[in-house]
């Protein structure tokens, strides 16, 4: 994983089959009953067209403050191992307009599967991403700036030995 | 909040000479550039450029008082930012947890 974005990152080791887990992610029905934030938001697969470039729509039913869509192209589909899509959240939510995009790998880790998926936040089109140097994508670093408890360490330059 | 201000403040975090500026800011205290700029060996044209991308990004304001520039932490952007973050680690978290379960659940019928 190269730190070089602000992103979001979940990893998981899972009793199942690297196979048996990209399915979960590859059927709208199997989707349907699992990729909500909780099990009081219901998620309703509106569009559902698994092929690199196919499109999703998904409803997300929040109680209490009705319902949220989000959509998105898949822009990488390779069996068992790895699965990449836009992840745009429509209007009127606050985070409306912001580009980002989720990744998924899958590694076989014994009989079950590693599993990481990392939520990227994208630069608007136009920014260079090649000029960003660094930045390690945890939340941790930036609830520590905030509250302003990082140590000095934890910015300053550091070479290890090696390469 | 719009996109463009996460942008501008993700780009302006997106390097460590102007994150560890926020750290030194983050007790809250103006600093003048000087004191920013100290700790690095770093020509004052390059901690004055960085400077300006934090401000233009509205994470520091600054205060001219005479020859000498402080610079205070502005909170807000980087609440945004650890907003937008946060709901999403949080979205994943949830929904991992639920595929979880479905896997565990639909253990014995699966390839």
């Amino acid at each position: 994983m190269r730190p070089d974005e602000a992103a979001a990152t979940v990893e998981r080791r899972l009793r199942a089959s690297p196979a048996r887990v990209f399915g979960a992610f590859a059927d709208a029905a199997i989707v349907g009953r699992w990729l909500t934030p909780s099990p009081e938001v219901a998620l309703t697969v509106l569009q559902f067209e698994f092929r690199v470039g196919g499109r999703y729509r998904f409803a997300y039913g929040v109680p209490g403050r009705g319902t949220m869509h989000v959509n998105g192209d898949f822009r990488l589909i390779e069996p068992p191992e790895r699965l990449a899509f836009a992840w745009n959240i429509e209007p009127p939510d606050e985070h409306a307009g912001v580009r980002s995009e989720v990744s998924v790998t899958l590694r076989p880790d014994g009989e079950g599967t590693h599993l990481v998926i990392r939520h990227e936040y994208l630069a608007a089109p136009g920014a260079s991403r090649r000029h960003a140097e660094g930045w390690n994508g945890a939340l941790e670093q930036l609830a520590s700036l905030l509250d302003g408890t990082a140590s000095a360490q934890h910015d300053s330059p550091h070479q290890e030995d090696g390469p | 909040m719009q996109p463009a201000t996460l942008d501008r403040t993700f780009r302006a975090l997106a390097d460590g000479t102007r994150r560890s500026m926020i750290h030194t800011l983050a007790s809250g205290e103006a600093r003048s550039a000087s004191d920013l700029g100290g700790r690095f060996e770093t020509a004052q044209p390059t901690i004055s450029r960085h400077l300006k991308v934090l401000e233009e990004a509205g994470l520091i304001v600054r205060r001219v008082e005479g020859r000498v520039h402080r610079f205070r932490l502005r909170r807000q952007p980087l609440k945004d930012a650890e907003a937008w973050l946060s709901r999403h680690q949080a979205f994943w978290t949830g929904a991992v947890d639920q595929l979880e379960r479905l896997l565990e659940e639909s253990g014995c019928d699966a390839p």
